[in-house]
């Protein structure tokens, strides 16, 4: 994660990343391209009113803009390539999972909710987009009928001031279609609405992670507490969780929770330039719940 | 924690504690009296300059006003007594002492030892605060404190360098814990005579006046960095360590740190209007931390 402590060089490392020039960002502002040039040389600040706006835009948390966007900036770190922002050097790592997983049944959140609204599946799929290795997001529908099926893991949550701040998906998939995952038959958004199946009728049920994401460490432990809360009352153990992930931060998290690597692709790592490689990982948290 | 969504509810919370009126706070900020009833009112915001103003006067951290001092609030939890903030439910209460204990070495450059008179002056203020008038606040016995135990005598500064916390030790002689701890001796009437250098003490005793942050993390910084000195200081293992505290949430980790409580006063906190007794914990963190 990078410390930001003005927000003109928040706003050039946005361009930068998202291969924006001044004028484009002018107009998404609706601003004259001086003003854009002012921001970025930190010569004035947005207008508090532009502030939602820039979030809309730019779709880097409130939290982080406001930080920045004052007189005297109060210094945040904020990684673009995962849509995460920490206030201090110590939540720039996932939080510990042991700790979650000892207090994870009394961690609830009113801010978190089943995906329901239009607007939900867009601000869902447009932070799956800010993954490097999701060239082709999957379809709404699929998400829909996987809310319909698995309502407890296909979720969203806001922010405190009612911002989109992260969500889960898991799609309920059957074992023959994970194995096309698997040996790499077929890609993920090649999973069609009729692969979506009824995972409390299936014997080996596959529990396939989209996608997960939150904007801080607070809004991750309420993500993973409701995941492991599921998987602990879930009555039938012989299910598959599997995920296909190219985050630069879980490598360790995975090896905690005790599952395997199956597969890393380093070729479009290259040809993404991306941090880490995108890979599938496998296993089931059983024992990690038990001890 | 009191949760609070604007500015207006945390400035009259303020008056009102620190028993002050609209004419009094015009008067700190060099405002019309008028200014300051919209500011209650949420008629008008401060404007953004005003905010390290806001910060110095109130002794607010600055997040905390950052957050409401917009349209648009972030909702922030926040504690006077205390002094302290938290931006989600999860860290309302104190950090999970077994998760200090694990990443105790992680490297922080935000704290250092207490120098300044500033320093100092942001210790009474603290303490002042604090409704808590058992604590000593004499600056010459807290010099001397900063001269024999550098150590433990340390500040945490937030991400703009600003005072965030701080953790005050006295290092006693045997005969004047044993006068505090038979109640003989009251904390604020510690002097320069009672303190002495821990090597020649025995057993070495380590008195903490006060240790707090603003938030968790900042928490994390302090108490981390007071763990390692007993952990790695070549110390007398027999020493002890006492506190006496009227903080509300710090029951848990105390249990969890394995310190005794020797007594606890409930006609001071019924004279004092204080939320719980003010008590004497004593013991030695060689368990917690051998464990």
């Amino acid at each position: 994660m990078k410390k930001y402590t003005s927000i003109g060089e928040l706003l050039i490392d946005y361009r930068e990343l998202n291969s924006v020039s001044q004028t484009d960002l002018a107009s998404s502002f609706d601003v004259d391209i001086r003003t854009i040039l002012r921001w970025e040389k930190n010569q004035t600040l947005l207008k508090s009113d532009k502030e939602e706006e820039m979030v809309d835009i730019t779709f880097i948390p409130y939290q982080v803009i406001r930080n920045l966007n004052a007189p005297v900036a109060i210094p945040t770190y904020y990684d673009f390539d995962i849509r995460k922002y920490s206030l201090s050097s110590l939540t720039k790592e996932l939080p510990d999972i042991n700790s979650i997983k000892t207090r994870m049944n009394s961690i609830k959140t009113e801010r978190m909710r089943a995906i329901k609204h239009e607007s939900d599946l867009e601000e869902v799929i447009r932070c799956c987009m800010v993954q490097k290795h999701i060239s082709k997001s999957i379809n709404k529908e699929l998400i829909l009928k996987a809310v319909d099926l698995l309502p407890e893991l296909n979720f969203i949550l806001f922010d405190t001031s009612g911002f989109y701040s992260g969500h889960c998906v898991f799609l309920p998939i059957s074992q023959k279609c994970y194995q096309k995952i698997k040996n790499k038959s077929i890609t993920e958004d090649e999973i069609s609405v009729d692969q979506i199946i009824d995972y409390k009728t299936e014997e080996n049920p596959v529990f396939y992670a989209y996608d997960l994401n939150a904007d801080c460490n607070e809004n991750i432990i309420f993500i993973i507490s409701a995941v492991l809360q599921f998987f602990n009352e879930l009555p039938n153990k012989n299910y598959t969780y599997a995920s296909y992930a190219s985050r630069h931060d879980t490598f360790e998290l995975n090896e905690l929770i005790g599952i395997n690597l199956i597969w890393e692709d380093k070729v479009l790592q290259s040809n993404l330039k991306s941090k880490a490689a995108p890979r599938l990982y496998e296993g089931n948290f059983t024992d990690f719940l038990k001890n | 924690m009191k949760k609070y969504s604007t500015i207006g509810e945390l400035l009259l919370d303020f008056r009102s504690i620190n028993e002050l009126s609209q004419m009094d706070l015009a008067s700190k900020f060099d405002v019309d009296v008028r200014t300051v009833y919209r500011w209650e009112q949420n008629e008008t915001l401060l404007r953004p300059e005003k905010e390290e103003e806001m910060a110095e006067i109130t002794f607010i951290p600055n997040q905390v006003i950052r957050n409401l001092n917009t349209f648009y609030p972030i909702p922030t939890y926040y504690d006077f007594e205390l002094r302290k903030y938290s931006l989600s439910l999860l860290t309302n209460t104190l950090p999970d002492i077994n998760w200090i204990k694990k990443s105790i070495d992680h490297i922080n450059d935000k704290i250092r030892p207490i120098e300044t008179e500033k320093d100092i002056d942001f210790i009474i203020k603290y303490t002042l605060a604090q409704k808590d008038s058992l604590k000593n606040i004499s600056k010459l016995v807290i010099r001397e404190a900063i001269r024999l135990l550098p150590e433990l005598n340390l500040i945490v500064t937030d991400e703009q360098g600003n005072y965030a916390g701080h953790s005050l030790y006295f290092p006693l002689t045997n005969e004047a814990y044993l006068l505090v701890k038979n109640q003989i001796l009251m904390e604020k009437d510690i002097t320069l005579e009672h303190l002495a250098d821990y090597n020649e003490q025995s057993p070495p005793v380590f008195y903490c006046h006060s240790i707090t942050a603003d938030c968790n993390e900042n928490f994390f910084f302090i108490i981390g960095s007071v763990l390692k000195f007993y952990r790695d200081a070549p110390l007398d293992k027999n020493y002890i360590y006492a506190i006496i505290t009227s903080r509300y949430d710090s029951y848990d980790m105390n249990k969890d740190l394995g310190v005794r409580l020797i007594w606890e006063d409930v006609e001071q906190q019924e004279k004092l209007n204080l939320k719980v007794p003010p008590r004497l914990y004593e013991g030695n963190f060689n368990n917690f931390l051998d464990k």
